[in-house]
């Protein structure tokens, strides 16, 4: 049964797109005139290639996510763009209106000491789950306001995991001279 | 010729594509009134957490981050908050003109504003940046057909989109959360049962114990999961108005039964869920 819905959305596109350009023939075809105001030809509709383009797109999309849970790739793929670490900005940016509300289990720890070798926190300041982007404790801004207000550098543990693999990522954070921070990727590991 | 034209209400002197005939058909149609629900939904959702985002902007001034993942401009205060006054402004001037082509035009830059929020170092995260992206997706593209298409075809595309749209969103959210530690409850149990305040967490903690808690939050865990995955799935499939009904239930009691601020993530996805209530058969 889920081995169809990948054959499902693969066609639907097909089908949709078919379907709406059969309904646009027929309403220039049999729409009656006295219905459409001054309406001098019947070729007046334009092929609608704005509207075949977002459908592609929609379901495109909508198989990337409905491969995540086979395809280890599009998990590590998606946790990585989590935790800000994607090859490049492009490959990331590109990402960002694939919908990820509440993805993944997502812990952070903020601590004032440098974690271990094996990514045990010490000094923790806090410590929770948090529901996607689990860089935006330190990126937001009520993040930037609690973690950051003492001055004192930061490392930031991010654990996201996912049906058996996970991504960890360990960041430092610096009071650099101009009053701003440096944010540096100190370790990162994925499973 | 004149058999066909019996009947016929011509506007004098109306061509395809002049000025008279889109502003004449633009102000009457469903389509131009999905639109108008659309982009209100937009702008209620740009602005519903003003304050928080007046503070964060001051946040983002005096506690920059320099991260070389960003490009500069994306990591700069300034450019976060060009870019929200200008969607916002943008959205109003697309709520209230007629003319097509300033539409468009004003479409085009909250777009491109809003497409700036969804990548800044300081917006990314935020998902009411990506539901307002999607909707300035659907806005622009009705724009571009309002005055050529028929409206009876232009709606029922339009909801069509829009339905295709929210399963996608609706799937996006479920498809993560297949995964243990959601089906458990045991993410669902740190981020609000634990100690979130919000009315329907403080009843549940004052009414029971620990353990009865995390098995609510499992059960609450395992609705979330089941609601979202069928309707990602479905959604795009059910009649208009049943997936309009169904659209604005879902995600009104998401903000209603977890968190206010969501309603800035939502209210676009509920304007986009009401298109499909134009669809009358």
């Amino acid at each position: 049964m889920w081995s169809a819905f990948p054959l499902l959305l693969v066609c639907a596109p097909l089908v949709s797109m078919s379907r709406a350009s059969t309904d646009l023939s027929i309403s220039v075809r049999e729409y009656p005139l006295s219905h459409c105001p001054a309406v001098e030809s019947p070729t007046a509709v334009s092929t609608d290639w704005f509207f075949r383009i977002l459908v592609t797109s929609l379901f495109a999309v909508a198989i990337w996510l409905l491969a995540m849970p086979w395809v280890p790739a599009i998990a590590q793929c998606t946790m990585h763009r989590f935790h800000l670490r994607t090859g490049s900005f492009a490959a990331w940016a590109v990402q960002q209106p694939i919908p990820p509300m509440y993805s993944f289990a997502n812990t952070t720890e903020v601590c004032d000491q440098l974690p271990d070798h094996t990514l045990s926190s010490r000094g923790v300041d806090h410590r929770g789950m948090i529901n996607h982007f689990p860089t935006r404790v330190f990126t937001w801004a009520s993040g930037r306001a609690t973690h950051l207000r003492d001055g004192a550098s930061k490392w930031f543990v991010l654990r996201s995991a996912y049906r058996g693999h996970g991504v960890d990522s360990v960041y430092r954070l610096d009071r650099s001279r101009d009053g701003g921070w440096t944010v540096s990727l100190v370790e990162g590991d994925a499973s | 010729m004149s058999s066909a034209n019996a009947g016929l209400r011509i506007a004098p002197a109306v061509q395809i594509g002049s000025p008279a005939m889109t502003e004449v058909n633009a102000a009457s149609s469903d389509a131009e009134r999905q639109l108008r629900l659309v982009l209100s939904g937009m702008l209620i959702g740009l602005l519903w957490k003003l304050s928080y985002f007046a503070g964060a902007d001051h946040v983002y001034a005096s506690v920059p981050l320099q991260d070389n993942f960003f490009p500069v401009w994306l990591q700069q205060a300034a450019s976060l908050r060009l870019a929200y006054l200008t969607a916002a402004l943008a959205i109003s001037i697309a709520w209230f003109v007629r003319s097509l082509a300033v539409r468009r035009a004003a479409l085009l830059l909250s777009g491109s504003a809003s497409t700036v929020m969804l990548l800044h170092q300081g917006s990314y995260n935020d998902m009411t940046f990506t539901t307002l992206w999607w909707c300035h997706v659907w806005a622009l593209w009705i724009s571009t057909r309002i005055g050529t298409d028929p409206d009876d075809r232009l709606h029922r595309k339009a909801a069509f989109l829009s339905r295709l749209m929210l399963s996608v969103v609706l799937l996006g959210g479920a498809v993560g959360k297949w995964t243990g530690e959601y089906w458990s409850g045991e993410v669902f149990y740190e981020i609000y049962f634990r100690d979130r305040d919000f009315w329907v967490f403080n009843l549940l903690r004052l009414w029971f114990d620990a353990e009865t808690l995390a098995w609510i939050a499992m059960a609450y865990s395992r609705k979330v999961i089941l609601v979202e995955t069928i309707a990602g799935l479905v959604l795009w499939l059910m009649p208009p108005r049943w997936a309009a009904l169904t659209g604005v239930v879902i995600f009104s009691s998401i903000a209603l039964l977890s968190n206010w601020l969501l309603f800035s993530v939502l209210a676009p996805l509920i304007g986009l869920s009401l298109v499909g209530w134009y669809v009358r058969r």
